[in-house]
């Protein structure tokens, strides 16, 4: 197994660890192991800057500031028990999709096909660029807008009384 | 026999040259975060989700500049992403602070009196 595989496999367990968690500060704390995780693969990957940088700022004060809300908050978390039961599906729900994607995987293919090719010559302004070489970061906008919208809804959703 | 030891000479390639193989495990902790913003109830577990979301993509932009060969360029762009990251939890959190000094509870659904 190489180091890599290792890291990568770490770092989504502890991702999933961090949202199954119970209490908000294991939380904070699954998410600063994935930071660190995250930042030795920039290490391993000759990108030394972004990995200090990605230590001392995410690792660091992000994981401050998520305990300092947690212990301000307290015991203010009456949630936990409708949390862990949505939660409890997510590692199926993942290996789901991840079966769904790898099975799907000769379907997306065409978006990548012109990524790699950066020399492209005849792709000169912003829109071809955008439209033609870039067609997965477009994606993976909507997917962001989607994400966006969810939260709006979430937040903006009549709550039953429970 | 030989599918078993094919899987094991793949897992041995899995390494950051492999594009497919990051941006496999790039899509899933995306998933892992989008999932947790669209269902969780617990302001703080909505923004965990959101830096998972970012890990995510940032894993991605690691192995795309390593197998590019322009690691430099990602590096710039990671440590911007990063800076923009710390600004937007850091808001954030503030926000829910506020929240539940004035309403008692972090659940968005619930944060109905809010005004201004």
């Amino acid at each position: 197994m190489s180091l890599h595989l290792f890291l990568v496999i770490s770092m989504i367990l502890c991702s999933l660890a961090a949202v199954m968690a119970k209490r908000t500060i294991h939380a904070a704390i699954f998410l600063a192991l994935v930071s660190i995780i995250l930042a030795t693969i920039m290490f391993t990957a000759q990108a030394p800057w972004a990995g200090a940088v990605e230590l001392s700022v995410c690792a660091g004060l992000i994981t401050v500031l998520f305990a300092s809300t947690a212990s301000m908050i307290g015991r203010g978390e009456s949630y936990a028990k409708r949390e862990s039961k949505i939660f409890r599906f997510l590692p199926l729900g993942l290996i789901i999709f991840g079966v769904i994607i790898l099975c799907c995987g000769d379907f997306f293919e065409p978006l990548f096909a012109n990524t790699h090719n950066a020399a492209a010559p005849s792709l000169t302004t912003v829109g071809d660029i955008i439209w033609k070489l870039r067609t997965p970061d477009l994606i993976g906008q909507l997917c962001i807008f989607v994400a966006g919208v969810l939260t709006v809804r979430t937040m903006l959703g009549e709550g039953k009384d429970e | 026999m030989n599918s078993v030891s094919g899987f094991f000479a793949y897992l041995s390639a899995c390494g950051l040259e492999n594009l497919q193989f990051n941006y496999f495990a790039a899509v899933m902790m995306f998933f892992i975060g989008v999932y947790t913003m669209a269902a969780s109830r617990n302001l703080i577990r909505l923004l965990i989700g959101l830096e998972i979301s970012s890990k995510g993509c940032m894993l991605a932009f690691i192995a795309a500049g390593s197998a590019a060969g322009n690691i430099q360029l990602v590096q710039a762009l990671l440590i911007l992403m990063i800076s923009v990251e710390a600004v937007v939890v850091s808001s954030g959190l503030i926000l829910i602070i506020r929240a539940f000094r004035q309403q008692g509870n972090i659940d968005p659904t619930k944060l109905s009196g809010l005004k201004g």
